[in-house]
């Protein structure tokens, strides 16, 4: 369970560059649901997956998740339980090691890193058929650096090591968007698998409609700090890729373009 | 003859340079932070190393604290720079600067010291080989690069190795495994340091004297080793990153001694050190460039 109480984030306070993003924001997660969160670009997708892992700090407001009060814990202590994707394909992979030894870390995660040995042979067999998932080729890749990888290549990586280990909420941010089409595809069936077989609450930011519309059971659409539209269940499921757009045409009316 | 003394030295004091060379290899190289205290702890190890030995410690007993006290300078830099947020470079010359004062203290405001008791090159065993034999001295030398690259190797292999990789690759791939990027940075340093430390209290014995000056300029010393042997060995995924440094080291003490064969004086030796460092480092980017490259590219994006 997400839960996110008055929510203030303001940008450069008391300079002159000061903007406000959010001014009153909440949003309730139940254990377990997987919200897509779609939104034009700058509405405050990242900055809300921001706030939750605590990258950003908040001006005001409380972050619950599963009843801890998780508002003033530092970004480190929160990823114990909040596995993530970055927008970013180059964040959370250790460019200069290894896949096998990168997974070797994730796999770790909240174990203790001692001066045991980091990477077991045995590991490796069990590395290469997690990654043989992918259908991406990087099982014969094992013992290549992560930074020769395409951006797509790392970001699917990222996805199978950020579940590798029991969390309690999964932050995806535009984690198909520097895929192909068909390898996107192929990565939102196996973030559908892994969401609904671990059950871990999720939040998916996306720009794919169609995916938004197809995958998850609520939908949340944002903008300029706000949720313009926020289904779920059966009412979610009655949405329309068609729908989104009419709002998103409504907005930028709105907006006067 | 000539030539051939000039080998044996090039020898021994390359691999003395290669040890420091280790140390900025794991600050540098792993943590990817130019860590400017090298050049007062380096000093630090040899003084620490003097004053026990002449005060009638073991050699290998006063080493060990020489390793710990460049450990305890390396931990200041790191928490200057993790707790309280003072740039890399800056918290190393901070801490760097401070030990000028301190090396001072601990030498008794001496600017040089002999070596008044038996030490590391000058014990019953190296004896046996002939007094001050410099073959002795050479495989004394050997030993302990050995012994400390395979613990380097060894201690990058463990999972508190990994993770001191990863955060030097990425701190956001440490912190999303829940852990504070900043503690290993500080680990790092450490170690870094203490193994600087170890190289000055081995340099020291080896010339037998103990000069306050000896660190000005060891981290250009060492940072032109980490980069020729790691440019060298590049290709060569295989080849460990401490054995591409002690060949770094070795390469970058020869082309000094051979200029300095040459007849050059011995004042323009910082000169000659900083005009071949930055040789190498336009080479580096122009012909050799390679590794580092990604990692900037990276940095970009963040
Ligand atoms: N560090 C920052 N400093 C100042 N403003 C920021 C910062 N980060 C984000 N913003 C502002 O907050 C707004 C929301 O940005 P955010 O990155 O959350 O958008 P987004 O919805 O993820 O967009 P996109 O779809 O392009 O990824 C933008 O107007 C942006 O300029
Ligand atoms: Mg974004």
């Amino acid at each position: 369970m997400l839960k996110l109480e008055n929510l203030v984030k303001i940008f450069n306070k008391d300079t002159v560059d000061e903007s406000v993003l959010f001014e009153d924001f909440n949003l309730f997660v139940p254990k377990g649901q997987f919200v897509s969160v779609v939104g034009s670009n700058g509405s405050g997708k990242t900055t809300m997956l921001n706030l939750i892992s605590g990258t950003m700090g908040i001006e005001g407001g409380r972050i619950l998740l599963d009843d801890t009060d998780i508002t003033v814990q530092k970004e480190f202590v929160r990823a114990r339980r909040i596995g993530r994707v970055y927008q970013n394909p180059s964040m959370s992979t250790a460019s200069q090691m290894t896949i096998s030894e990168n997974m070797a870390i994730a796999v770790n995660k909240n174990k203790p890193f001692n001066l045991s040995q980091g990477l077991k042979k045995s590991q490796i067999a069990e590395f290469r058929d997690l990654v043989s998932t992918l259908d991406l080729g990087l099982e014969n890749k094992m013992d290549t650096l992560v930074g020769s990888l395409s951006g797509g290549q790392r970001q699917a990586l990222t996805l199978l090591m950020a579940t590798m280990t029991p969390i309690d909420l999964l932050l995806l941010d535009e984690h198909t968007a520097a895929l192909d089409p068909r390898t996107s595809e192929k990565i939102m069936e196996l973030t559908k698998s892994i969401v609904e077989r671990t059950k871990i609450t999720t939040l998916m930011v996306t720009h794919n409609l169609r995916f938004a519309v197809d995958y998850g059971n609520r939908i949340l659409m944002m903008d300029k700090g706000k949720a313009v539209l926020d289904k779920a269940g059966s009412d979610k499921n009655a949405v329309k890729v068609q729908d989104l757009l009419e709002i998103f045409n409504t907005i930028s009316i709105e907006c006067g373009n | 003859m000539f030539i051939y003394n000039t080998l044996l030295t090039i020898i021994q004091q390359g691999l003395c340079y290669g040890l420091v060379a280790m140390g900025v290899y794991i600050s540098y190289k792993i943590l990817d932070f130019p860590d400017l205290t090298v050049d007062g702890s380096f000093p630090l190890g040899a003084v620490v190393a003097i004053t026990l030995i002449n005060g009638g410690v073991h050699f290998s007993v006063a080493m060990i604290i020489a390793i710990g006290a460049g450990m305890i300078c390396g931990a200041v830099t790191g928490i200057l720079h993790v707790k309280f947020g003072i740039s890399n470079l800056l918290s190393g010359i901070l801490t760097m600067t401070a030990l000028i004062s301190v090396n001072l203290v601990l030498s008794g405001m001496k600017v040089y010291l002999p070596y008044t008791e038996g030490n590391l090159f000058n014990n019953d065993f190296i004896n046996s080989f002939g007094a001050y034999d410099v073959y002795g001295n050479i495989l004394v030398l050997v030993i302990i690069c050995i012994v400390f690259k395979i613990i380097i190797d060894l201690f990058l292999k463990t999972k508190t190795g990994f993770m001191l990789r990863a955060v030097g690759s990425n701190e956001k791939m440490c912190v999303s495994m829940g852990r504070d990027s900043g503690n290993y940075k500080i680990l790092g340093l450490a170690m870094a340091n203490g193994m600087v430390a170890m190289a000055g209290a081995v340099y020291s014995q080896w010339t037998n004297v103990y000069d306050n000056n000896s660190g000005v300029g060891m981290v250009v010393i060492a940072l032109a080793s980490v980069i020729i042997g790691t440019a060298i060995f590049k290709n060569l995924r295989f080849v460990k990153g401490t054995t591409a440094v002690l060949v770094g080291a070795l390469i970058y003490t020869g082309a000094l001694n051979i200029i300095i064969a040459f007849g050059v004086p011995s004042g323009y030796l910082k000169l000659i050190m900083a005009v071949l460092f930055a040789v190498i480092l336009i080479l580096n980017n122009s012909v050799l460039s390679g590794g580092k490259k990604i990692k900037n590219r990276e940095k970009h994006h963040a």
